[in-house]
């Protein structure tokens, strides 16, 4: 009973990390029809950015978090200018292969830059906030669920209540169209970005706070893995894309329980297959918008 | 037309430039040439200028003493790139060079094995400091291994847990060749004892969350936690099974000797319990001047893939010293005879090539590696 | 009339040329070029299968490297467990290569381009890690001793299985430029170009794309028991995803959809970072950026570079071509 709970409080550790870069994934998804491949590398850059904000500045999570925010918003906002605006016409793959390139780019830099080994970070909220029948949830674990709630209402009211929001939604719906209605596609487009990179880049903060670690390649499996659970929950929708990061995180611990952490890639990768093949629109998104 | 005459020039750049590299290689006949082969570059570089220095090192107190046969002794750094196939292309080179008369290297086991057919072939001594895969050195009569096989490590290990009074033991292993032979040899030999070896888990590399797999571990009520992991993965492991509010002793073979283990773990990774060959903080006498002398030149500590590599120059100079003249099945015989009291403890050799080590026991302790009594 | 004839005599002469330096190659170089050159030529069947499916048929595969693994086992644990003859290995690792792509086609071939990209990255994975736990593959410890091909009754020198690899990658490019030309071809351009225009032509879009899935994984699997024969040591940690990037990169800056783009490529790709040694810490980072910016200033790679607009290198092929005239006249 102790294990059932306990690996329950593991995945949904886990899962707020994949769900916050579902949600990255999302944002991308629904203006553009695309997938930022680097996704994970942002993921990275965030981490990256508290480490040294915490190494060389002052240990603090708040500036941490101002600072990721700001590195993975500008970092986004120029991979867009450049895989997506600046060859605007060339052929999709031409965009995702770019963005391929600009993630190897960007891991090898820092691991140049850095040194490839992984490095210790500060702790921040690591007391115990309770423990019951031996189940330990410390206050990083609360703390990572309380911040996917409020990016994930920030988010919303963001899209439904605000002009720019209503732009994002127009956009999704049919981009040329809303041209023709007067909206700034382009500014629209690298604002969602943008915001999906800074969305990416605290998910990394909060994964190097939560491990302790920081490395060049830590983004790459959150990367995928979170496309999976993106897919998973349904990609064209971002209350989809939390619950299938949750439910990703969920079932890969429980999957570690049952068969062995050897396995625990092939597990998020599988479901993933098997839900593109069978409900390719996952399980809360909309058919229409999963264009195949 | 212009694309095949661009790809004309590409070729004859590139195999021209290829050229010019290949004749600067070729050096003065009267010195005894010695290839290293370490990753300088990779994931790896870390261990592989660990290598460079304390072989570059043992050149120059070999130099210093007016080199062997009377000859000088000069090193031929090569770099694998902790990659099996650049490993092998290395390997090549090497064995292509006719002025060079045996090799140490490389470090990990992938890039040793993916050499070895080539080494063998061409009947060149291969001493490979740290890979201590079980089928290395009984691969070709022409490899050794420093570190010692995992055989006797694993026994060392198991040993150490059952005194202990361990009984039930779970393992958490890197799933590569290394993690692999380790859980085997630990966990038969534990079992050989009368111990109880409740789960053997493996996790992939670059791996960042073990709660799962130390949740399932705590279920299985083991005395102790075995964990086949380098220092990264180690002190990973450490922080989450402390997350978790588990209190259990942890073992580890060795790998996580590394100042980054405690400066990641922190308070964590206190009373680990490990073992080393080498120990700066407690060398006997061969090692002391090894020590002082590597922080004289580098200002910094040795590690202990290093003190392997070291070892492994000294026992093959020495070699070539009893043997009397370059001729490499003599040599072989002799370092198949080593009996040599190396820095990382006494040397000899069984009949595949693996030496035959000791081990010493080390413990976390106040956020220092001290020895264990 | 008279400039195409001359243009085609040129070529053949050009290619002839490059034949000889590839052909003596072994007499002038040590066996460490050899190595080298032996990896580029795998590279470049690796690269030129990709270019099937990206630059042809406008398929994005991530998990090339997949296929790849499949071929390079098959021909390893049939020559080691079996001790099947090399033709034999071959021809079974093109084969089980060739049934896997089928296989992943047929699961995801109806998926749009990210979702293909991802599902196949993922199912290299998928291989890697269930090869990796594995006892029939020896798990991690990757199989040893993999004997190099045997004739006239004793094993091949390295020289030998070189020229081997060269007479393989001669023949598969030219296939593929054949292919590129065939009605096949063409159909299969229409297909990447637009899609829609094609169905409506009624060209069974899912067939075709189907047999270059085939056909490229077919490719990739002979190029992976070369690899294995060749070093005579496979582990799965070989076959991760940096490996998929890399056949990736090499056709984004030689060319998608030209036979010489990736040829070009994977050559310069492979053999510049093992010269310049300075470079080799740089490798990875220049796959990586040689992407994103071929992909932004010259979208059809090195080949597609119009290098007459170039002032000296215009001037210098004037020269050359007078000389040519000359010589001919």
């Amino acid at each position: 009973m102790t294990m059932f709970f306990q690996q329950l409080v593991n995945g949904i550790t886990q899962g707020g990390l994949y769900a916050l870069l579902a949600i990255a994934y999302s944002l991308v998804y629904g203006v553009m029809g695309l997938v930022n491949f680097s996704t994970g590398s942002i993921y990275m850059l965030g981490a990256m950015s508290s480490w040294l904000v915490c190494k060389y500045i002052i240990e603090s999570f708040w500036l941490s978090v101002l600072i990721s925010f700001g590195v993975g918003f500008v970092v986004a906002f120029v991979l867009e200018k450049i895989a997506f605006s600046a060859i605007r016409g060339a052929t999709r793959i031409a965009s995702l292969i770019c963005t391929i390139g600009f993630s190897q780019f960007i891991n090898e830099a820092v691991a140049l830059i850095f040194g490839k080994a992984t490095q210790g970070m500060s702790t921040f909220f690591d007391q115990e906030l309770f423990a019951f029948l031996g189940v330990h949830i410390s206050v990083m674990q609360a703390v990572l669920v309380v911040t996917v709630i409020i990016i994930l209402v920030a988010l919303q009211f963001f899209v439904y209540r605000t002009r720019i929001g209503l732009a994002i939604r127009t956009v999704s719906m049919d981009e040329k169209t809303a041209g023709l209605m007067g909206i700034n596609v382009n500014r629209t487009i690298s604002i969602a970005f943008s915001l999906s990179g800074a969305c990416a880049a605290i998910a990394g903060l909060m994964g190097a706070v939560y491990y302790r670690s920081f490395s060049a390649y830590m983004g790459w499996m959150p990367g995928i893995k979170s496309f999976s659970a993106a897919v998973f929950g349904g990609l064209s929708s971002m209350p989809g894309a939390i619950l299938g990061g949750y439910l990703m995180g969920i079932i890969e611990n429980f999957g570690v329980q049952v068969f062995s952490t050897g396995y625990r890639d092939v597990i998020s990768f599988i479901v993933m297959i098997v839900f593109l093949l069978v409900r390719p629109q996952g399980i809360l998104g909309s058919k229409k918008k999963v264009k195949l | 037309m212009k694309k095949v005459f661009m790809f004309l020039m590409v070729v004859v750049l590139l195999f021209s430039i290829a050229a010019c590299g290949e004749k600067t290689s070729s050096g003065s006949k009267d010195k005894i040439r010695i290839a290293l082969t370490a990753p300088l570059t990779g994931n790896q570089a870390k261990y592989g200028e660990s290598f460079k220095n304390t072989v570059s090192l043992a050149c120059k107190q070999w130099n210093d003493k007016g080199g062997v046969l009377g000859r000088e002794l000069e090193l031929v750094i090569n770099d694998s790139a902790g990659d099996s196939a650049q490993a092998a292309s290395v390997a090549q080179k090497v064995v292509s060079d006719s002025s060079i008369f045996a090799q140490v290297g490389d470090f990990s086991a992938p890039c040793s094995m993916a050499a070895q057919p080539i080494y063998d072939a061409a009947k060149m001594i291969q001493i490979a400091p740290t890979c201590s895969a079980v089928t290395f050195a009984r691969g070709s009569k022409w490899s050794f291994q420093i570190v010692g096989n995992q055989v006797l490590q694993g026994r060392f290990m198991a040993q150490w847990m059952f005194d202990e009074g361990v009984r039930k033991v779970a393992m958490l292993y890197l799933n590569n060749d290394w993690g692999v032979s380790v859980k085997d040899y630990v966990g038969d030999i534990f079992k050989e004892l009368g111990g109880e070896v409740v789960l053997q888990e493996p996790y992939s590399d670059g791996e960042t969350d073990f709660s799962a797999a130390l949740t399932k571990a705590r279920d299985a009520n083991p005395d102790a936690l075995f964990i086949a992991s380098y220092y990264n993965d180690g002190a990973a492991i450490c922080i989450q099974r402390a997350n978790l509010g588990w209190e259990i002793p942890v073992y580890n073979p060795g790998t996580v000797y590394s100042p980054e283990f405690l400066e990641i773990g922190g308070s964590a990774v206190e009373g680990v319990l490990t073992n080393v060959g080498f120990f700066p903080d407690d060398p006997g006498p061969a090692a002391a001047t090894f020590v002082e002398e590597y922080k004289n030149l580098y200002k910094s500590d040795p590690d202990y893939y290093g003190a392997c590599a070291y070892d492994a120059f000294n026992v093959l100079v020495e070699a070539i010293k009893r043997a009397g003249e370059l001729d490499n099945e003599k040599v072989r015989e002799e370092i198949a005879a080593t009996d040599y009291e190396g820095v990382t403890g006494n040397i000899t050799f069984d009949e595949n090539g693996d030496a035959l080590k000791t081990y010493i026991k080390i413990i976390v302790k106040d956020g220092k590696f001290t020895a264990y009594r | 009339m008279e400039r195409k004839r001359y243009s085609k005599y040129n070529r053949l002469l050009v290619a002839l040329a490059a034949l000889i330096i590839v052909l003596i190659l072994p007499y002038v170089f040590s066996g460490y070029i050899l190595q080298i050159a032996v990896y580029a030529y795998i590279y470049i069947l690796l690269a030129s299968s990709l270019n099937l499916l990206i630059g042809y048929a406008g398929i994005f595969s991530m998990g090339h490297v997949g296929f790849y693994c499949v071929g390079a086992y098959t021909s390893a644990l049939l020559a080691t467990k079996l001790d099947m003859p090399f033709v034999i290995c071959f021809f079974a690792a093109g084969l089980l290569a060739a049934l896997a792509g089928a296989f992943v086609g047929f699961v995801a071939l109806r998926l749009n381009d990210i979702f293909f990209a991802f599902a196949t990255m993922g199912l290299s994975e998928v291989i890697r890690i269930v090869i990796q736990n594995s006892d029939f593959t020896n798990g991690t410890l990757g199989v040893t001793g993999i004997p190099l091909p045997e004739w006239f009754g004793r094993s091949m020198n390295r020289e030998e299985f070189y020229y081997l690899v060269v007479v393989i990658v001669v023949i598969v490019v030219v296939l593929i430029s054949k292919l590129a030309k065939s009605h096949t071809g063409r159909t299969l351009a229409m297909i990447r170009d637009d899609q829609n225009a094609a169905a409506s032509l009624g060209v069974n879009i899912f067939k075709y794309k189907m047999m270059v899935m085939v056909l490229s994984c077919f490719i990739a699997g002979l190029a992976g028991s070369l690899y294995a024969t060749f070093i005579q040591y496979i582990n799965a940690s070989n076959f991760g995803i940096t490996v998929s990037i890399n056949i990736i990169a090499m056709v984004a800056i030689g060319g998608m959809g030209t036979v010489s783009g990736p040829v070009i490529g994977a050559i310069l790709l492979q053999l510049l970072p093992e010269y310049i040694r300075f470079l080799s810490n740089f490798r990875q980072i220049i796959y990586g950026a040689a992407i994103v910016i071929s992909i932004m200033f010259a979208p059809k790679g090195l080949v597609g570079i119009r290098w007459r607009r170039i002032k000296l290198i215009d001037q210098l092929c004037c020269l050359f071509e007078t000389k040519l005239n000359n010589e001919e006249s």
